[in-house]
């Protein structure tokens, strides 16, 4: 799978879950000339024993970034 | 002068003491001074409140709606004039009222009747005449590490256009911890200092890439302009506690908040860069950091007794 965001780095929090810093963005063609590039970055808390991919894909997805 | 006097209760647990000062009843005070009121961000009302005391008052609070409260600093305005700062979520224009308490060097009483003891320097370290606190119970809290888990939607990156209740959606908290503990007072009273902190950021960023012809190899034939734009949002943070039923939540409350942007556009002619330049690098000292997260004492009294 491609990965539609990029994790920029991890930090591991006291009770067992994960900060994960990540970037995502979209591209769209506003016109044939014309491109538009939104980028987000932000954090997301991975909860213990959660993959942390599978998290934030499924996160992305419910805020209609990906 | 002599001194020296030690009372116990029957768990052999100190109740006054020469070596000591007991916490008395100062003044209760209600209307504080609004000094910020939002409704986004979960409800944000920051407020303080005049305490006339001549040595450090120790404030006592009610919690009349629900949500979550702290108290966020006391300082001294200038001779026996301090001002207690609270911090409060939800939106109601419902405030506590206060309950100062100090030692008993904070007043003085004009009755004739009661029981004083004194420290060894001479000055007073029980009053009886003065209401001394009496406490009902007490906890430790803490809270969790986020205030909340994820953030539900983009925001604009356009110039910080985002605000209101868009920007606070995206920031109101909703987590805390939950701590069982048995409220017997009528009307319980609390002392908590907010000490734990936290902050959050999202950058929001579009670039626009304008080019009036395409090249064979994609690159771009005649005049071209790069845009770009960066927005980011930040919310700070501080503890605060919610009474409910035989229960205390320890979560956060919005305390501050803003954005920041930059804009810049960039242009080429015939695929040559014809103007823009720029850059940046470094960290911030402090952004998605959450500190001083050890438990937080909670004292529990009956303002009932002081009414």
């Amino acid at each position: 799978m491609i990965k539609p965001y990029t994790i920029l780095s991890t930090r591991d929090e006291q009770d067992g879950a994960k900060t994960v810093f990540f970037e995502v963005s979209k591209t769209v063609m506003l016109n044939p000339s014309t491109a538009s590039t939104e980028k987000m970055q932000t954090s997301i808390v991975v909860p213990p024993n959660m993959d942390v991919d599978e998290y934030l894909f499924a996160d992305l997805q419910k805020s209609g970034w990906v | 002068m002599s001194h020296g006097f030690v009372a116990y209760n029957d768990s052999n647990q100190v109740l006054v003491s020469s070596d000591t000062r007991n916490l008395h009843f100062i003044q209760k005070l209600t209307s504080p001074t609004v000094d910020n009121a939002s409704n986004y961000y979960g409800g944000v009302r920051r407020f303080r409140y005049r305490a006339t005391c001549s040595v450090t008052p120790v404030p006592f609070f009610t919690c009349p709606t629900a949500d979550f409260y702290g108290i966020t600093g006391v300082r001294n305005v200038g001779g026996d004039q301090w001002d207690v700062e609270m911090l409060r979520s939800g939106t109601s224009e419902t405030y506590p009222e206060m309950y100062i308490f100090a030692d008993p060097r904070g007043k003085t009483s004009d009755e004739t009747y009661g029981m004083l003891v004194y420290r060894d320097d001479g000055t007073p370290s029980f009053d009886s005449r003065l209401r001394p606190l009496s406490v009902a119970g007490g906890i430790g809290v803490s809270h969790p590490y986020n205030p909340r888990p994820s953030f539900p939607y983009g925001l604009n990156s356009d110039n910080c256009a985002s605000m209101g209740d868009a920007s606070g959606g995206f920031f109101a908290p909703t987590e805390y911890n939950t701590y069982s503990i048995s409220i017997t007072p009528s009307k319980p009273m609390y002392s908590y200092a907010s000490i734990a902190q936290a902050e959050r950021q999202a950058s929001f960023s579009r670039s626009e890439e304008d080019c009036l012809g395409i090249g064979a190899y994609g690159g771009c034939i005649g005049y071209g302009t790069s845009k770009n734009w960066n927005s980011t949002y930040w919310c700070f943070y501080r503890g605060g506690i919610q009474p409910q039923g035989n229960s205390i939540l320890a979560g956060w409350i919005a305390c501050y908040y803003g954005c920041n942007w930059t804009y810049s556009k960039d242009t080429s002619l015939a695929g040559i860069g014809t103007g823009g330049d720029g850059g940046s690098g470094g960290s911030w000292p402090y952004s998605n950091e959450t500190i001083n997260l050890s438990s937080t004492s909670v004292i529990i009294g009956d303002a009932s007794r002081y009414d």
